[in-house]
């Protein structure tokens, strides 16, 4: 998959637990660790839209291309 | 949710483990009971009073045994096979109609081939009724495990409806009815063979195998192909936050 999540990168530069982004953003640890461990096939527009508002940030943060 | 589903599952299991077990106990009963029986219609030591049939009889087969008169200390056995039936020719039906009005003896329109069983054919016969009672009963045991197995697995998946696991319970179920397909055209052919050697009875080999089975068989591999298909939409669902 050439979309690498970066969302540890941010939660790192936030201060912020997974724990406590589960609970602001609303979403199940499972689904987040999906996400995060870039499992995840797809992303829904809220999710995307609720963790950017959370970690106060872009989506081209959390979300980047690179070629295979 | 989670202890819920937990409780459902584990009484489920409990449940199907309860049944299950009497379940075994009563076929592994039955297939006794059932060889019993036919082993006593097949001794023509025991012997039942004149003009009465005693008889055993397991899917198209009739085992019967008949004392003529008490004159004589033989008894006869024969088997009934009712699988092929065979129609009178047109002008006998009409005769044989004919003469029921009269009150008469009415033969029969149709009828089906019986087969007097000589102490040669005996072990033949033993083994083809041997082998419809295990048929049977050991392929009712395995529908039964199947749908056992496919219960626990049904409620292992955390509600999920299309898993590989009931994928795999799905192809053993359409496995083992395809094989009881084949196994009814084996045991058909088998004594149809014997027949047409025997008694040279001029049926053909094939024929035995059940339609009932085969629809049942093609719903399954049909269900099978959309539990293919729809395994990876599933997934991608679940991977999708």
């Amino acid at each position: 998959m050439p979309i690498i999540v970066n969302l540890d990168v941010m939660l790192a530069k936030r201060k912020m637990s997974l724990t406590e982004l589960c609970e602001e953003v609303g979403i199940t640890m499972s689904n987040l660790s999906i996400l995060k461990t870039g499992k995840a096939k797809a992303i829904r527009f809220s999710t995307l839209s609720a963790i950017c508002k959370t970690l106060n940030c872009q989506p081209g943060d959390i979300l980047e291309f690179v070629e295979d | 949710m989670e202890a819920q589903n937990n409780f459902t599952a584990r009484n489920m299991r409990i449940f199907s483990r309860v049944l299950g077990i009497p379940a075994f106990i009563v076929l592994i009963w039955a297939i006794f009971v059932n060889l019993n029986e036919f082993n006593s219609v097949l001794d023509t030591s025991i012997q039942p009073d004149a003009g009465i049939i005693i008889d055993y009889e397991i899917g198209h087969l009739k085992l019967n045994k008949i004392k003529a008169s008490t004159d004589t200390e033989e008894a006869y056995v024969y088997v009934t096979y009712k699988g092929i039936s065979y129609l009178a020719p047109q002008e006998n039906q009409t005769e044989e109609l004919s003469a029921n009005f009269g009150f008469t003896k009415m033969t029969g329109l149709e009828s089906y081939p019986s087969f007097l069983v000589i102490e040669k054919h005996k072990a033949f016969w033993k083994s083809q009724f041997y082998l419809e009672i295990l048929f049977r009963y050991a392929g009712f045991a395995v529908v039964f495990l199947t749908m056992l197995v496919f219960g626990e697995l049904n409620f292992k998946q955390n509600n999920k409806l299309f898993t590989k696991e009931v994928k795999w319970g799905l192809g053993g179920f359409m496995f083992v009815i395809y094989g009881a397909y084949f196994g009814g055209y084996f045991l058909y052919g088998r004594m149809i063979l014997f027949l047409n050697k025997e008694f040279y009875l001029g049926e053909s080999i094939v024929g035995g195998g059940s339609q009932e089975l085969l629809f049942m068989g093609t719903i399954l591999l049909f269900l099978f192909i959309v539990f293919e298909r729809a395994i990876p939409i599933q997934q991608e669902q679940d991977l999708t936050v």
